[in-house]
């Protein structure tokens, strides 16, 4: 009996093995934040909807080629601008334009063509020639911009010499846009010409409205700019 | 015999030194750039340098800084883009409206379509721009953390403006070269006919019942 007492755990110790557990459950918890640090966090992956492998994407961005284009794009944003809308309006649009199908008459959809394909080459060249003297300018501004942040200036915020930095970027998108509207529809006829073999209809020439309307001279006896004054001109042609 | 061996070949001296000469001239041309192109690229740059420092630009600054709580101006670089391409389209609305080729009722139809379609474009632009906008961010922070080391801190601030801007202007060009030619004019040109249709059908009508009461 006395040395079954004596085998049951006292309070004492039973506080003891208690207090063992605990600091090796802590020991444990210490070791695993050891691991933690020193497992390397791999980056979250993008969902992609299931379009896109993530080790293709992962090794898009890793790409050195796609780097130098984001570098275009960071550094001389017209010329990326420009690059990208002459893949889009020589490529894509005229291409959907072309195919798509359409009640329209087919001279109609050749002319939106070459408007496309004018309005590319015109926007590619001024950017890429015309323009590029501007566009190095700028760049050189930026570093220009560090500069005058070192000697003290409202541009020392951040804020304030970022929107500067981006206003200054974007004037080379404003100052050709209304020449770059101009030589566009310039350079349609040629286009048209040259690149779909249409011509342009001359002025004067008869449009279809023009074919379609009637004229009401002889049904009111008169002349044909007064009689077509007369309400009977408001009578639109079945054909139309 | 030996002496013929080691007599130059003055053909084949000719020939190579002016490879060289030539290989070195048309290299130069390539990579070096005019001077007079340099000193307009420094005259440029120390142009826009002066303006900046003008209170007139700074105040613009601010002003652009404080709209919408400063809302405004983190997205600056869309709403700018959208900016251009706002002027553009204007410059052709005004072209249509000046333009002798066409009747006036058609000019008038065509203007107002060409506005419908750019307020059309805007707002899927800004909606678009928006939308992708988690999208981007996520992409950002995955492109900078798989080219960790690669780049200094100024090289790799540089690409991840590349990536937000290149967002923008590919989701805005998309939209006001692409989409608004190719799906919205259409729509609005369908629209314009039905209205101009039911307009002329009216005025027959109208043009029927004076004519019957004149009978």
């Amino acid at each position: 009996m006395i040395n079954n007492i004596q085998q049951t755990p006292t309070i004492s110790q039973h506080k003891r093995t208690l207090k063992s557990t605990m600091s090796s459950e802590r020991n444990l918890s210490n070791s695993a934040r050891v691991n933690k640090n020193e497992i390397k966090r791999e980056p979250a992956e993008i969902n992609f909807c299931g379009f896109f492998k993530p080790e293709k994407v992962d090794a898009f961005l890793k790409n050195d080629k796609f780097h130098k284009v984001l570098e275009m794009a960071g550094g001389n944003q017209a010329l990326f601008q420009a690059s990208f809308a002459l893949v889009l309006t020589c490529g894509f649009r005229p291409l959907s334009i072309l195919l798509m199908p359409s009640k329209k008459n087919k001279d109609d959809q050749k002319y939106a063509s070459a408007h496309s394909i004018a309005s590319g080459v015109i926007g590619f060249i001024i950017t890429s020639i015309l323009l590029a003297p501007f566009n190095n300018g700028f760049k050189k501004v930026q570093t220009k911009l560090k500069d005058m942040i070192e000697k003290g200036n409202y541009l020392e915020d951040k804020k304030a010499a970022n929107t500067a930095k981006t206003f200054v970027g974007r004037l080379t998108d404003w100052i050709p846009a209304i020449p770059k509207g101009i030589l566009t529809i310039a350079l349609i006829p040629p286009i048209l010409k040259y690149v779909f073999g249409i011509e342009k209809k001359k002025h004067g020439s008869k449009t279809p409205d023009a074919l379609t309307k009637t004229d009401y001279s002889l049904l009111n006896f008169k002349s044909k700019e007064e009689a077509n004054n007369k309400i009977l001109t408001n009578a639109v042609g079945g054909t139309k | 015999m030996n002496i013929q061996q080691l007599t130059p070949n003055i053909y084949n001296y000719k020939k190579q030194n002016n490879k060289s000469q030539n290989h070195n001239i048309a290299f130069e041309g390539l990579i070096s750039k005019p001077q007079f192109i340099k000193s307009l690229e420094d005259g440029i740059a120390n142009k826009t340098v002066k303006i900046i420092q003008k209170d007139g630009f700074k105040k613009v600054v601010d002003k652009l800084n404080k709209i919408n709580n400063g809302k405004f101006s983190e997205n600056l670089f869309a709403h700018l883009t959208v900016f251009g391409s706002t002027l553009l389209n204007g410059f052709y609305i005004i072209k249509t409206i000046n333009n002798k080729d066409l009747e006036e009722d058609k000019r008038k139809t065509l203007a107002i379509n060409q506005g419908l379609v750019w307020g059309v474009s805007t707002v899927c632009a800004y909606t678009f721009d928006n939308l992708s906008g988690n999208f981007v961010n996520a992409l950002t922070n995955r492109f900078e953390e798989l080219n960790k080391g690669k780049y200094d801190e100024e090289q790799m601030a540089l690409l991840k403006k590349g990536i937000s801007c290149a967002k923008s202007m590919i989701v805005i060009d998309m939209v006001y070269r692409f989409l608004a030619p190719v799906l919205v004019t259409p729509l609005a040109n369908h629209i314009g006919n039905k209205l101009k249709e039911n307009k002329a059908a009216k005025l027959a009508q109208t043009s029927n019942q004076k004519m019957d009461k004149v009978t």
